[in-house]
This record gives C-alpha cells, sequence and structure tokens, in this order.
C-alpha cells in the first residue's frame, strides 16, 4: 500500500471517528434541542388532584419544578411513574406535578387507585400542554427556581436521565 | 372463531397482533433472503439466487400486509394502537388520519420499508441482465437494509403496540400537519429517501463481484434517476408547502431536515453527470461508485439525525429510542463502504491513460462534481457543527448567512458551468467552442446592464440572473443548433435534450430563488378598517374581519382587498387540541411577484395587525421544478424501447471511445 492511500485512510478514520463521536455524544443529549419553551419562563400551568386541590405551577416560584404530562392510557407512562416517586423522595426540596391530559375523568381516577401518584398530579384546569409543545406522552419539562425552562425529555424517564436533569435545575 | 371475531375488543386486538406478526416474518424472511443471497454471490449458484430473490419478495409482501393493517386501523379509529391514539382523534378529517400512516415516527419507518421493497422487488426484476453474482450481491444487500428496518420496526419502534386501556378518543394530528401539504410532500420525500439505498446496493454488488462496467452504469442510473426525481419533487413541494403553511415568507430555512434532505440529491446529481463520463469515455469508476455511496450514506446520516432528535429542528420526531440502532446501522454502512472502496475499487480503475485535458466536457463535469460535493461540505458541516462543537463543550449553531456565505459562491459557480459545460467537446475545446460562447457571453453582458440600470443593486440579483440567462442562451443554441440541422436527433438524442430541459428548468428555479432572497420586502402594519398599507408599490385595503367555524377548527379572518381581489389571511384556532392557534398565510401571484399577507393579531377595537411580504418571481421556483421533472421523464421514460429500436436500425447512440 502506497503512502498516499495510507494517508488517506487515515484521515478518513480520524474524520469519521470525530463524526460518529459527536454523533453518539449527539444521542446522549438529545432532549436538550426539543421545543420552543427552552429557556423561557414556564407558560402558565394549574392542575386539581383528586382530592380538590388546585396547584399552581407559576406559584411554585423559589423551588425548581418537575412538571410531568401524563396520561391513564399512556403505557410508558406507568413505567416511568417508579422513577419520577423515587426522585420526588429524593428530592424533597423539588417539586414534582403530574399534569393528566387527554384523558377522560373515570379514566384518572381509576390509574390513580390502581397506581396513586406519590406528588400531586391531576387533569389540567389552567393552560394546555400545547403551550409547552407536548407531541408525544409522556413529556417532563425541568423548570429552574427562577421559572424559567431549562430542559425538556420525551418518553419514559429513567433514573440515570433524571438525575441529570434535576442536577441541571437544582439550586 | 366467527364468534370471538364479533367481539369488537378482540377485532381490535386481531390488528394488533397481525401486523406485528407480519412484521416478524418479513424480518425472518429477509434475513433468509441476505444470507442466501450472500451465499449464492460468493458461491455463484443461480439456484440460491432464485431462492434468495424470492424470500425479498415475501419479505416484502409481509410489509405490505402489516401497511395494510395499519391504514386499516386508523381508518377505523382502532385506539388501542398506540400508535393510531397518539397521530389520530375522531375530529381529524379522513384524508389527513390516512395520511397519518406516516405522520409519526412508527408510521413513517414501515413507509420507508414499504417503498424499499416495492422498489427493490422492482430493482431485483429488472436485474436479470447483469448477470447472476451483481444481481446476487445486489440482492444480498437490499435484503441486509430491508431486514434491518423490519428489526426496527418489529423490536424497536412498532406501531403496533397496543394500549393497556383503549382512550376514547386520539391526541390527533399536530395542527401544522392538517394542510393539504401532508397528503403529498411526505409520502414523496421519504419514497426519494427509500429509493437511494438501491444503486447503493448495485453499486457495493458490483464492487463485490469485481465488475464496474457499462451495463452496471445503465442499471444503477436508472434507479439513481428514480431516486433523484422522487426527491427533486420531494423538496420542491417541501418548499411549496413551507411557503404556504409557516407564515414566515420563505420557503427555505437551512433546518437541519431539509440539509439532509438536500445533501443526497446533490451527490446524486453529481453522480448522474460524473456517470456519463464513464459511459461515454470509461473513466471515473470509482468516483462514480463513491458518489453513489456517498449519497446512501448522507441518506442513512440524515434519517438518523431526523429520528433521534440529535439536532434542533422544526420536523424531528418525539421519542428517539431509535437514535442508537441508526447510529450502528450508519457505521456500519460506513466501514461497508469504505471498506469496499479501499478494496476493490482499484480493481476495476480504468487503465492509466493520459489525463484529459482540462478544457473539455471531462473537465467541466469533473468541475461541477467538485463544486457540488463542495456544497455538500458546506451544508453538512454546518449541520454537524452543533454536534461537534458541543461535543467540545463550545454549543456552536450556524444561520441562513452560513450557509449563504459558504454555499453562495459554489451554486454561483456551478451557474455559470451551466452555460459553459454543455458547449464543450469531449477530449479537448479548440477555437470553435471559444466563438460559440459568444451567445452566453452577451447574453449575460446585456442582462447585467439592464439590471443595473432598471436600478437593481442585490449581489444575489446582479450574480445570479445573469449567469442564468447566459445558461439559458447555452441551452437555445444547443436546441437551435439541432433543429437547425438534424431536428430528429433532438428525439433520437432524447437523453441529452431532455437534460437540457431540465437545466433549462433548473436556470427558472435559480432565477426565483435569486430574485426572491435578493428582492424581498416586508413591512409590519396595524390598521383598522378602511385603512391602506403600500409594500413595494402594491397597495392592500382592510375591510374588516370575520369568523368562519369549519370542522375541526374556528378561523378568525381579516379581509383585504388588492385590485380586484380579496385575500383572507386568517388564524386558527383548534378547540380539540387544547385551543392551539395556526396561522393561515394569504397569498395572491402577480406577474412579477406575490402579496403575501400574515394575520399577526387582532384587537378588541377591530384594528388588525398584518405582516405583509413582497416576494419577487417565487412561481418561478415551482413552475421551474415542473420543468425539471418534465425533462427527465421526457429523457428517459421509454428510452430502453428506444435503445433497442436504434440497435436494430445500427444507429450508434454513444460516441466512440
Amino acid at each position: 500500500m502506497s503512502r498516499r492511500s495510507l494517508a488517506i485512510g487515515a484521515v478518513a478514520v480520524v474524520l469519521g471517528s470525530i463524526l460518529m463521536l459527536s454523533l453518539a455524544w449527539g444521542l446522549q443529549h438529545a432532549a436538550l434541542s426539543n421545543p420552543p419553551v427552552l429557556g423561557k419562563t414556564a407558560p402558565k400551568l394549574a392542575i386539581q388532584t383528586a382530592t380538590g386541590d388546585e396547584v399552581r405551577v407559576w406559584d411554585l416560584q423559589g423551588k425548581p419544578v418537575v412538571l410531568n404530562f401524563w396520561a391513564s392510557w399512556c403505557g410508558p407512562c406507568v413505567e416511568e411513574g417508579g422513577v419520577l416517586a423515587d426522585g420526588a423522595k429524593a428530592h424533597a426540596d423539588v417539586a414534582f406535578v403530574g399534569a393528566n391530559n387527554q384523558d377522560t375523568a373515570s379514566g384518572f381516577s381509576a390509574f390513580e387507585q390502581r397506581h396513586p401518584h406519590s406528588y400531586p398530579a391531576g387533569p389540567i384546569v389552567t393552560g394546555t400542554y400545547q403551550s409547552y409543545g407536548v407531541a408525544a406522552l409522556p413529556a417532563t419539562f425541568f423548570i429552574n427556581s427562577d421559572g424559567v425552562v431549562v430542559a425538556s425529555f420525551t418518553g419514559p424517564l429513567d433514573a440515570t436521565t433524571l438525575d441529570h436533569y434535576l442536577a441541571l435545575i437544582a439550586s | 372463531m366467527p364468534v370471538a371475531l364479533r367481539d369488537p375488543a378482540l377485532h381490535e386486538l386481531i390488528l394488533g397482533f397481525l401486523g406485528a406478526g407480519a412484521l416478524l416474518a418479513g424480518l425472518v424472511l429477509g434475513g433468509f433472503s441476505a444470507l442466501l443471497s450472500f451465499w449464492a454471490g460468493w458461491r455463484n449458484s443461480a439456484v440460491f439466487v432464485q431462492i434468495g430473490r424470492r424470500a425479498f419478495y415475501a419479505a416484502t409482501a409481509m410489509t405490505v400486509l402489516a401497511a395494510i393493517v395499519l391504514e386499516t386501523a386508523l381508518l377505523s379509529h382502532d385506539f388501542s394502537l398506540a400508535y393510531v391514539a397518539e397521530h389520530t382523534d375522531l375530529s381529524t378529517p379522513i384524508a389527513l388520519v390516512a395520511a397519518a400512516f406516516y405522520g409519526g415516527q412508527e408510521g413513517s419507518l414501515l413507509y420507508w420499508t414499504l417503498i424499499l421493497g416495492l422498489l427493490g422487488s422492482a430493482s431485483l426484476i429488472a436485474s436479470t441482465a447483469l448477470g447472476g453474482r451483481v444481481a446476487a450481491y445486489a440482492a444480498g444487500i437490499l435484503a441486509s437494509i430491508l431486514a434491518f428496518f423490519l428489526f426496527v420496526l418489529a423490536v424497536v419502534a412498532s406501531p403496533f403496540d397496543l394500549l393497556s386501556v383503549t382512550p376514547p378518543d386520539g391526541l390527533g394530528l399536530n395542527p401544522i400537519l392538517r394542510d393539504g401539504g401532508m397528503l403529498i410532500h411526505p409520502p414523496v420525500v421519504l419514497a426519494g429517501f427509500a429509493a437511494f439505498a438501491i444503486p447503493f446496493a448495485f453499486a457495493s454488488a458490483a464492487l463485490l463481484a469485481g465488475r464496474s462496467d457499462a451495463e452496471w452504469i445503465r442499471h444503477t442510473r436508472r434507479f439513481a434517476l428514480v431516486a433523484w426525481s422522487l426527491q427533486s419533487t420531494g423538496l420542491l413541494l417541501g418548499m411549496w408547502w413551507a411557503y404556504h403553511v409557516l407564515g414566515w415568507g420563505g420557503y427555505w430555512g437551512w433546518d437541519p431536515v431539509e440539509n439532509v434532505a438536500l445533501m443526497p440529491w446533490l451527490a446524486t446529481t453529481a453522480y448522474l453527470h460524473s456517470s456519463q463520463v464513464q459511459e461515454k469515455r470509461g473513466r471515473l469508476r470509482a468516483w462514480n461508485l463513491g458518489l453513489v455511496m456517498l449519497a446512501f450514506l448522507l441518506v442513512v446520516f440524515g434519517t438518523f439525525i431526523v429520528r433521534s432528535g440529535v439536532v434542533p429542528s422544526v420536523h424531528t420526531f418525539a421519542i428517539s429510542a431509535i437514535g442508537p440502532w441508526f447510529l450502528g446501522f450508519l457505521f456500519a454502512c460506513m466501514v461497508f463502504s469504505a471498506v469496499l472502496l479501499a478494496t476493490r475499487a482499484r480493481a476495476g480503475a480504468s487503465v492509466a491513460r493520459r489525463p484529459a485535458d482540462p478544457v473539455s466536457r471531462e473537465g467541466a463535469f469533473v468541475l461541477q462534481n467538485v463544486l457540488l460535493v463542495g456544497v455538500v461540505a458546506v451544508v453538512f458541516w454546518g449541520t454537524v457543527l452543533p454536534l461537534v462543537s458541543g461535543m467540545l463543550g463550545l454549543e456552536r449553531v450556524v444561520g441562513a448567512p452560513y450557509y449563504e456565505r459558504a454555499a453562495g459562491p459554489l451554486l454561483a459557480a456551478l451557474l455559470a458551468l451551466l452555460a459553459v459545460g454543455p458547449l464543450l467537446p469531449w477530449r479537448r475545446a479548440g477555437l470553435p467552442t471559444l466563438r460559440a460562447l459568444r451567445w452566453p457571453a452577451g447574453t449575460a453582458a446585456v442582462v447585467l446592464v439592464v439590471l443595473a440600470v432598471a436600478g437593481v443593486r442585490s449581489p444575489a440579483v446582479l450574480l445570479g440572473i445573469p449567469l442564468a440567462a447566459a445558461a439559458a442562451a447555452t441551452v437555445f443554441t444547443e436546441y437551435g443548433r439541432a433543429l437547425l440541422s438534424k431536428p430528429r436527433s433532438v428525439l433520437v438524442r432524447r437523453r441529452r435534450y431532455g437534460a437540457y430541459l431540465a437545466h433549462l428548468g433548473m436556470l427558472v428555479v435559480a432565477v426565483g430563488i435569486a430574485a426572491s432572497q435578493g428582492g424581498q420586502q416586508e413591512k409590519d402594519v396595524t390598521l383598522a378598517p378602511g385603512e391602506q398599507v403600500t409594500v413595494a408599490g402594491y397597495t392592500l385595503t382592510y375591510t374588516g374581519s370575520g369568523q368562519r367555524q369549519f370542522g375541526d377548527h374556528d378561523e378568525l379572518i381579516a379581509a383585504m382587498r388588492f385590485g380586484d381581489r380579496t385575500l383572507e389571511p386568517s388564524r386558527a384556532v383548534y378547540a380539540g387540541l387544547g385551543g392551539q392557534a395556526l396561522t393561515h398565510v394569504a397569498i395572491t401571484t402577480t406577474p412579477l411577484a406575490d402579496v403575501y399577507v400574515v394575520l399577526a393579531g387582532m384587537s378588541e377595537d377591530g384594528r388588525a395587525s398584518f405582516r405583509v411580504f413582497v416576494n419577487p418571481l417565487v412561481t418561478w421556483i415551482w413552475a421551474g421544478g415542473a420543468v425539471i421533472i418534465l425533462g427527465v421523464v421526457l429523457g428517459n421514460v421509454g428510452e430502453r424501447a428506444m435503445d433497442a429500436e436504434l440497435a436494430r436500425r445500427r444507429i450508434p447512440i454513444t460516441l466512440p471511445a
């Protein structure tokens, strides 16, 4: 093999490796790139829990918020339920809110009986899930103590991913 | 069991299971076909070639079955399937429910696979002339790609996943997708993407079998042309749709997803030209193989970008579970192509000869290829920069100015080459050629003076339009020469004259792009009823507002009078989607420009805010696109029949080497 083809081969391998590495890096950080609310003040949203209490996301300022959109018919939402419950327990300084949407009242109450939330959860009574750009469930938004959306994640969370995002909004 | 079938719940479950089963069966058949076909190619066994090919057809049949099942589930509102519940609802119009088939991640992957199977089968049926080994390897590669997609569909992102509880209604389709454009743009672009796999399979097969001759070029070119035409149409439809729906006054935003659709198109444009050098002069074999492979690698790269959500874009799909799989697939394809090119391309390389004169048709094609690959490199760098810099902790993103500055000069050089290249003879250009250049050069000079006198100062217009005019003069010179001396030659050498027609279409597109980029004017105004606004000499009068109700949305309309026409820009509010609002643009076309009105807001007292654009010559882009496709179709449909006819009458259709 000539020196020239060796050089071409080496350049190709280096460039290819940089490309693959950066794509793999992108994959790890993919969810940071989602909807138009990132970096902006969280849109107004309030939910009503099964006991009738209203929880307003904008009233939680001063505390980081994990806002999770879910529905009773959404399988992956059940999957990540345990992860979120553990996260809420381990981070008492972070407010967890479960916004139920595209659901029926009976679906919601049946779900709460089977898999009760350990943090406030219920149907949206003020604001919309569209204002957060939610296109598929589950979707989770991470809001810092200033009320700014720092990150979002679509799809079921695992413990590592949740910790990664919690670190971003930790005060 | 007929009794059980009448139970609606079970009936729905059956659709889900049938679809998932078909995907699994397709996966097994695809894997089987890949193994048998590679074995057949290696051992040169005619029997196994047949079996491998039939297994591919069977895998395709399973994909067709899965597609039918998904469409049935969508049309019957079977919300027990997660895919149906997430992408449709009861209020979505039925045509859009059908289109939701390719509206989401899983369904669009199934659509991709379906087109790959169908076009792959067609290419295998047509490949018998290539000889057993090339056809066998091509079948093996196509089957491997098909099996990968079926694997992702069956295991990672199945459109047939069932919900534990069947919801009463679905989430509905994103309002931005609730448009006629949804019915045509995505299926064409996705089909284009899928089609690039076929030239890739045959290029790799030719290398594996050690055969990269003229017959290979003919076969590959035909399918590259299919992919190229689909992609051209898809890109234009996407531009048209963005222009009519998004309401920002433009049609191309250098969004990563637009970029990844453009890059394979550019690489294939280069291949379609350089393949002629191989056909006519036997040169550039390895380069041609490389371009075909590059186009497919760019498709896989693009699929990864679009579907994993790694870069911010308006198009990305929501859930990214398939990202790692596509990254692995991209890696495998890159290594496979690189190893194949490094070890096998030399064997088929042309014997060393005296290099061609730089000022010749060959030279023009090589320069055109270098420029196009240069544009690919610019676009590629802009697309991956957020990732490469992000990995290093820098977070750089480039916007339209980068692309315009970096790709603009290359595109201008390509326009100039369109004026000069077709006039250059093969091998070496002499004095007569230089004389022929007086028409395009003169035309460019005249157009430049006219534009300057008319007061045009935009560099894009002053550069783009004279060069396009020069290239048009070249096309007309060529047509004129043929029609005056041998009128029949336009029919006999239809590929050539069809290509010139496509060039002409490209120039019309270029003029439209230069004029609308360089000459766009916009104005933001707030008007009370009866008040007027004038933009670039076009006067519009706001006449008043009104409400209108549709099946799935309400519209707030503000009417504008423009001459004897009425423009009705509006804001649509989708009640079923929690009050999500969407702008509906009003566009009217005059011979010189589009008047494009967006309703920005409306106050209590009846005053309305508008953003008014005047976009010169945008319609030229759509018209030019139609001419390109017409040129490709006229130049190539029935080409084979024509070849046979000419062979019978012993008329040579290619220059002697």
